[in-house]
């Protein structure tokens, strides 16, 4: 069994301020939203997991907003919600062209240099923007199928950028799905802010 | 009284999603512990229906208070689930070893959830 391990890297704690409130009101706010949607709406028990997952994920992260533990949250959230226990939280630096390791669970050293190497074209990818699911069969997702990444979620706040990089699934799950997809985005939406902004 | 369910994860996460999904789909009472240590304290004084308990956890992990829980004669016949991140069969094997009834695996599938559950304590008394 894996242990969790998680890599602390060089995440800064901070006194809360206005930026702060802010963005843990709007994640709490989300999950309020998300625990409506959960109680009030009888839509499937598939449509209330991915809320209820989407909940867990916005209310973990005001939490950690407030606590200024956001790197290790997207590492508990991915490897729990997610059911994926090599992640990896890092900031791409555009003057040095080098890249910090935020957090990370079960990356191997293997792993890292890949992102670490290729630092341009991670770049490139984080610049689409968009939270995306790595389908070696599709157009566009070669690269990181070849360094082994299985999803990606872009983070970004004013000149700051990073990502999160998903590589493979617990054994139990053979891919990321649609539901997935959601709660990446959240992600990708909000911690760059809260990593990057705050 | 309804019957409470002991949740038991040092993922705040994890618990979050699970006590939401519960009070959905069934009508019982949660209790949450983050520890195998605090998961035996809190099953004496709540005496739940189920405790479904993840796996690895500081202090005491659930595989030992999964054992600690079966020792306890008040404890001993609590249908223990174990939530495990794999399920390898060593694990799974280990689990049933330390007294646990059943298992599941993350991330958490709500039916099988629901159905484990309401399995356990009866899909009429939980609704």
């Amino acid at each position: 069994m894996k242990e969790k391990n998680i890599v602390r890297g060089q995440t800064a704690v901070k006194g809360e301020s206005v930026a702060t409130a802010a963005l843990a009101e709007q994640l709490e706010t989300r999950a309020r939203d998300y625990m409506r949607r959960c109680h009030e709406t009888v839509p499937s028990v598939e449509r209330h997991t991915i809320w209820s997952r989407l909940y867990a994920a916005s209310e973990r992260l005001s939490m950690a907003v407030r606590d200024g533990d956001v790197a290790d949250a997207v590492i508990e959230i991915g490897s729990n919600l997610l059911g994926c226990e090599e992640i990896v939280v890092v900031e791409l630096h555009a003057e040095t062209k080098l890249m910090s390791f935020l957090a990370s669970v079960g990356v191997s050293a293997t792993q890292r240099h890949a992102l670490s190497s290729k630092f341009h074209q991670i770049a490139a990818e984080i610049k689409r923007g968009q939270a995306r699911i790595v389908d070696k069969r599709v157009a566009g997702d070669e690269f990181l199928a070849s360094i082994g990444v299985s999803a990606l979620a872009p983070l970004s706040q004013g000149q700051k950028t990073g990502a999160i990089v998903f590589f493979n699934l617990l054994p139990q799950r053979k891919s990321f799905d649609s539901g997935d997809r959601e709660l990446l985005g959240l992600l990708s939406v909000y911690v760059g802010p809260s990593l990057f902004g705050t | 009284m309804r019957p409470k369910i002991l949740i038991v994860d040092d993922s705040m996460t994890t618990l979050l999603m699970e006590e939401m999904l519960l009070k959905k789909y069934t009508n019982f009472d949660v209790v949450q512990a983050r520890n195998g240590q605090e998961a035996v304290k809190v099953a004496l004084e709540e005496l739940p229906g189920l405790i479904l308990m993840d796996v690895v956890m500081p202090k005491m992990d659930g595989f030992a208070a999964c054992r600690e829980m079966r020792r306890l004669e008040k404890l001993k016949r609590i249908p223990i689930i174990l939530v495990t991140s794999r399920g390898e069969a060593e694990n799974v094997e280990k689990g049933f070893e330390s007294g646990c009834n059943d298992y599941l695996t993350k991330p958490i599938d709500s039916n099988e959830l629901v159905q484990m559950v309401n399995g356990y304590l009866g899909a009429e008394e939980g609704r």
